[in-house]
């Protein structure tokens, strides 16, 4: 009997580290370099080419806000998404939280989304990505950087309205649930010349804190880097942390800072949502659910 | 899909945790052993975490078998990183006999731990409640923890309160390599509550624990842990390790 219960354990062992679904292997060992490896990755682009400054005529716009949209080959939700920013003449910049796939080498797909929306002259409408846990995968970094050459960045929105404003939004990369101490060193040197910019905002995939039963199967990060995280954006002026990754949405502010895990917007999920950030000398969120456009289901 | 803000009073759920949970037991390494003499032990050691850095960690240990059907023990745990716990455990236990033999004991493990990250200002309470077996070669345990935690220095014109996370499964499973009346013995264990943290239920710490009798009242205890993170997103990476060695008086 008891041969049969080792025998029944290393079937099942086996069978889990041999699953065509999930790199199970990656349990032990994960396919993709060290958060430590990508950020000196990253730094080597961002020192060659700079961060992105975009210029504003008001002093009110809005930034539009996604995540986990884990697109396979089926990216109508997204051009839907796409669409729906670019013609918002408030909007210049948007953002997705990461999981931009699901697995196996997606991003042809992801990206061949942005070829199928119209876009509107003398509009700046680009879109800032950071990956997620998805996008680490097997070997799916490499297949990254052959659409994006870094997840940790920061870019700038300057305001030219009536009152002159700069907006700092930063972008880091906790994919395998760790910010490792290389980025938040970046990130402490960052935020300490906090005192030149209106809002703070900083964004990854991973959420911080595991705050109800829907988070009942992922990780996030370590309570170390919780608390470290916590106290460095209550005491260096940051205002809202977005997330992803829980796939539910989530908003409560503590010490000054606000919270946000985004809901996902998957393709087959009947339950998508975008958040819209709305930024004028105060911050304000509201969150929308999004249909792939009809038009679209047609092709 | 919206969620409520689950912030509440920091005091009132203090007060609450305190008199459901009552006393609650703790889950060192010295609990994991069925050991019936009352005991003071300490045990410094090194540790590295991708945030803290190098640094020093320190705990002193009190474990107080008052009957075969009731275990309590004490751990004042600090670091010098600057972030302390104390952890207080009371754990009723009841013997699995048949025909005069003895088939190891049923635990109905609790645990109140509070938090201190001095170094970030931010403290919280942990509480847990647990069932558990222990036999020779076995320490098993599951069960329920939550936690509350809040920035020390939040100004009198913020409204905001405590941050809870509940619905925290514990767990801890330990294998021993001689039985526990083995003046040594050597244990392979895997949990998320140790005698200084209760971690996040998908992050797992993996510890290997040992002591050796050097007399009928001294006991020298070692113990080694490494904390990975990102397993349950596959895509895991080193977080931490320690390394710790004590001595145990046994009454």
């Amino acid at each position: 009997m008891k041969k049969l219960i080792y025998i029944y354990i290393v079937a099942i062992v086996a069978l889990l580290f041999n699953s065509c679904d999930e790199d199970m292997k990656a349990l032990v060992k994960s396919k993709a370099p060290t958060v430590n490896e990508r950020y000196k990755q990253y730094m080597k682009y961002n020192l060659e080419h700079g961060y992105t400054t975009i210029q504003v005529h008001d002093d009110e716009y809005t930034v539009y806000v996604c995540t986990d949209t884990h697109v396979a080959t089926v990216n109508k939700k997204l051009q839907t998404f796409i669409q729906t920013y670019r013609n918002d003449k408030t909007c210049p910049v948007a953002v997705c939280l990461g999981d931009l796939v699901d697995a196996y080498h997606s991003y042809y797909w992801f990206n061949d989304a942005f070829k199928h929306v119209k876009t509107i002259p003398s509009k700046p409408d680009t879109m800032f990505v950071t990956i997620g846990n998805h996008d680490v995968f097997f070997n799916q970094w490499e297949h990254y950087l052959e659409y994006w050459p870094t997840a940790m960045y920061y870019f700038v929105v300057e305001t030219n309205g009536k009152n002159k404003a700069k907006d700092l939004y930063i972008c880091l990369d906790n994919a395998q649930g760790t910010f490792g101490e290389l980025q938040i060193k970046w990130l402490k040197h960052l935020l300490a010349e906090h005192g030149q910019y209106r809002h703070i905002i900083v964004y990854a995939h991973v959420n911080i804190f595991r705050r109800d039963n829907t988070s009942a199967d992922i990780a996030t990060v370590s309570l170390e880097e919780t608390y470290e995280l916590m106290s460095l954006f209550s005491q260096n002026g940051v205002e809202q942390f977005w997330s992803g990754h829980d796939h539910a949405r989530e908003e409560f502010t503590h010490g000054g800072v606000k919270y946000i895990i985004v809901d996902s917007m998957e393709q087959e999920n009947n339950n998508s949502f975008y958040m819209i950030l709305h930024v004028g000398d105060k911050l304000n969120n509201t969150f929308h659910h999004i249909e792939t456009d009809p038009a679209l289901l047609d092709e | 899909m919206n969620h409520q803000n689950k912030n509440i009073g920091f005091t009132t759920l203090v007060v609450l945790i305190i008199s459901v949970l009552g006393l609650s037991s703790s889950v060192s390494a010295h609990n994991a052993y069925r050991d019936t003499c009352y005991s003071v032990g300490a045990s410094g050691g090194y540790a590295y975490n991708i945030i803290y850095g190098h640094h020093g960690v320190f705990d002193v240990n009190a474990f107080l078998p008052v009957n075969p059907h009731f275990e309590g023990e004490i751990n004042l745990h600090a670091t010098t990183a600057n972030t302390y716990a104390v952890a207080i455990s009371a754990q009723p236990k009841f013997p699995i006999r048949r025909n005069g033999k003895d088939y190891g004991e049923i635990l109905m493990d609790t645990r109140l731990m509070y938090e201190l990250f001095l170094r970030n200002r931010i403290h919280g309470l942990a509480a847990s409640f647990a069932v558990g077996y222990r036999w020779d070669y076995i320490y098993v345990k599951v069960g329920y923890g939550l936690r509350l935690a809040s920035m020390m220095d939040l100004t009198s014109h913020s409204t905001d309160n405590g941050i809870l996370e509940p619905h925290n499964l514990v767990y801890h499973a330990e294998v021993f390599v001689r039985p526990h009346t083995s003046p040594w013995n050597l244990s392979f264990c895997v949990t998320d509550m140790t005698e200084s943290q209760m971690e996040r239920m998908f992050t797992p710490i993996f510890i290997v624990n040992s002591y050796v009798d050097l007399s009928p009242h001294w006991r020298l205890e070692m113990s080694g842990k490494c904390k990975p993170v990102g397993i349950a997103n596959l895509a895991p990476s080193f977080f931490g390790a320690e390394g710790k060695i004590g001595a145990r008086y046994r009454f």
